[in-house]
């Protein structure tokens, strides 16, 4: 019976990875130019945002729950770290601020939907639309520029010759969330409250305060994201962010996870993240229009679940 | 009972009278911008605001966060409360009925920056030719190439009066070289640097040879310059706009030139001519600022 509910779990990460390596192998197929090891390292590169927030929208997906706003605390705290981020200002001030938003976003999501029991979607498309307009108040509605070099090498810079920062901390963060996850007592008990939030609360787990602490990890995550785009286009822009929400619970969801709860690994977080940048990569290197790149995205997404659907249905 | 009422009514018309006649002593405009959330928008509004100040009118800024149906509400509501409306319109189309309505209502209209698909319903429009924008920057960029290569082109959204207007502007350049010059990748951007960025890293990578990247905005050209730079790459990149960013980058020769769209001329054409329609004069049906080329020749007079 258990071993049966982990094949289960895990089937849609199989069926992803394998998709994600057919993808790889017929995109090599089409364009040398894709298969290049520079060219992994740049889908890495290219994933890593999304990838950050899938991280933090994956832990608050896995307790049932739900957050548009990552998106806009990206913004917010791009902006901010843009205009700490001048001159000779420490880069430790922009870098701190910028997670500090996040946490502090977190805090407020989690409170909000824990503690006062308002329905996660309602609390975080409010959040998105005060978050976002904190952002445009703060920049007064125009892209914030001037920011140092020292800062613009937080994720530039290259390690071993050309890996570059940016995909260090992504691999970094993903290691410490599959740790997290998996070996760790906290870990377990995000499973349980999505999974049967009243058996977590008998078994004397505080579910508000897991649920709680897995907005805090999305914000914390999303201050991260946002400090790193604006080292990455050396520029803060109020808009920036947009829909990245949407994106990372794609992620998320191709890679496996349930959005009602409970069911998700932390390697279906890379895999769903890597799937759409590989695909956006390989299409934008065979020069296909980005309106099918649309097209192609949507049929991936929906395919996606629908295999495993009747993966499931088969199994049982 | 009805004495009151009677009372009140006379009230209220001899207050509506004293607003009326006030409004007719100094002029007094909205602008009904579709956002405020670029660096061009922000500077419009401002531009505005400084030349209805100067003209001695008052002047309410009203934006539309890109929304339409918000845009016609914000021109109805200031057929009630304007003089004259300027309103840079979200959608081309959209705003034809509310216009009318405006103009019908006997308040003129002054259409800015972006034409309106019929441009007759309005009084006049003040803008600038997006395809003559499009038509200097990629010039300039042939000119560079010294007459013959391949050029990537990053665009605004697809459908915009931007990108419709500064495309059309690109193919003229290079239809004139006769096949000389080919484009190698065109995709949209959306105006933003992140997508540039992607874009230009994925069309780098491919190997197919690059001349110059000619970019819609300078936010575009920007993510450009940042991708050709990471790859120790020498490619001229070309921006529009003119943003303090860019001119800076112009200045430290990392970006070839921006094409600046004199948006305080298109401002300022577009208060004057509400202040002519306030006082009942004639105004031409379109008038059309030059844009301006800022390269390292003359940055300097233009960086703040």
């Amino acid at each position: 019976m258990k071993k049966n509910a982990v094949h289960l779990s895990s089937l849609r990460e199989f069926v992803m990875l394998i998709i994600l390596l057919i993808m790889v192998g017929i995109l090599s197929l089409l364009s040398p130019a894709f298969a290049r090891l520079n060219n992994f390292i740049n889908i890495f590169k290219q994933t890593a945002i999304n990838g950050i927030l899938a991280v933090g929208m994956g832990c608050v997906i896995l307790t049932g729950g739900f957050d548009l706003s990552v998106g806009s605390i990206v913004g917010l705290s791009g902006v901010v770290a843009a205009l700490l981020a001048q001159g000779n200002t420490p880069i430790i001030i922009p870098i701190l601020s910028a997670i500090g938003i996040g946490g502090v976003a977190g805090l407020l999501n989690g409170t909000l939907v824990s503690y006062l029991g308002i329905p996660a979607f309602v609390v975080t498309l409010g959040t998105q639309n005060f978050i976002r307009g904190l952002a445009y108040i703060i920049s007064g509605g125009r892209p914030v520029f001037g920011v140092s070099r020292a800062y613009e090498q937080i994720a530039g810079m290259n390690i071993f010759g050309q890996v570059p920062l940016l995909v260090v901390y992504y691999l970094v963060i993903v290691a410490a969330f599959a740790f997290i996850l998996q070996k760790t007592v906290y870990g377990r008990h995000i499973y349980l409250v999505g999974g049967n939030a009243e058996a977590a609360r008998v078994s004397g787990i505080n579910v508000k305060d897991v649920k709680l602490s897995v907005y805090m990890i999305a914000g914390l995550l999303a201050g991260i994201a946002g400090m790193l785009l604006t080292s990455r286009t050396v520029s803060g822009s109020p808009i920036t962010g947009s829909g990245y929400e949407l994106d990372a619970i794609a992620a998320v969801v191709i890679g496996g996870f349930s959005l009602s709860g409970g069911v998700g690994k932390w390697y279906g977080m890379l895999i769903g993240a890597l799937v759409l940048s590989v695909l956006s990569n390989g299409l934008d290197i065979l020069g296909v229009a980005s309106y099918y790149q649309y097209l192609i995205k949507g049929i991936i997404m929906v395919g996606a679940v629908y295999i495993d659907v009747r993966g499931r249905a088969r199994m049982q | 009972m009805k004495r009151m009422v009677a009372l009140f009514l006379t009230l209220c018309l001899i207050l509506m009278s004293g607003v009326v006649l006030a409004q007719t002593e100094t002029p007094v405009f909205t602008f009904c911008i579709s956002h405020m959330t670029n660096a061009f928008t922000v500077t419009a509004a401002e531009a505005m605001t400084a030349a209805a100040e100067a003209a001695g009118a008052k002047m309410t800024v009203v934006e539309a966060a890109q929304d339409i149906n918000k845009q016609v509400s914000q021109i109805e509501m200031a057929v009630n409360t304007s003089d004259v409306i300027i309103i840079e319109p979200v959608s081309t189309d959209g705003v034809l009925a509310a216009v009318s309505a405006a103009m019908e209502a006997g308040v003129p209209v002054v259409i800015f920056n972006q034409a309106i698909s019929d441009p007759s319903r309005a009084s006049t429009f003040c803008g600038v030719s997006n395809a003559d924008l499009g038509y200097m920057q990629m010039k300039r960029a042939i000119e560079d190439m010294g007459g013959s290569g391949s050029v990537a082109l990053l665009l605004g959204p697809l459908g915009s009066d931007g990108q419709l207007g500064r495309s059309a502007g690109y193919k003229r350049a290079i239809d004139e070289t006769n096949g000389a010059v080919t484009i190698a990748f065109e995709e949209t951007a959306n105006w933003t640097t992140e997508e540039a960025l992607v874009l230009a890293e994925n069309w780098l990578q491919t190997g197919i040879e690059i001349d110059a990247f000619v970019c819609q905005n300078d936010g575009m050209a920007m993510g450009a310059v940042k991708a050709t730079e990471d790859k120790n790459l020498k490619i001229k990149c070309y921006g529009l706009d003119a943003t303090d960013d860019a001119l800076r980058a112009v200045k430290e020769g990392r970006l070839e030139l921006s094409v600046s769209q004199n948006t305080e001329a298109q401002a300022q054409a577009s208060v004057d001519s509400a202040m002519k329609l306030w006082a009942g004069e004639e105004v031409p049906s379109e008038i059309l600022a030059e844009g301006l080329i800022i390269d390292a020749s003359n940055v300097d007079e233009f960086l703040k």
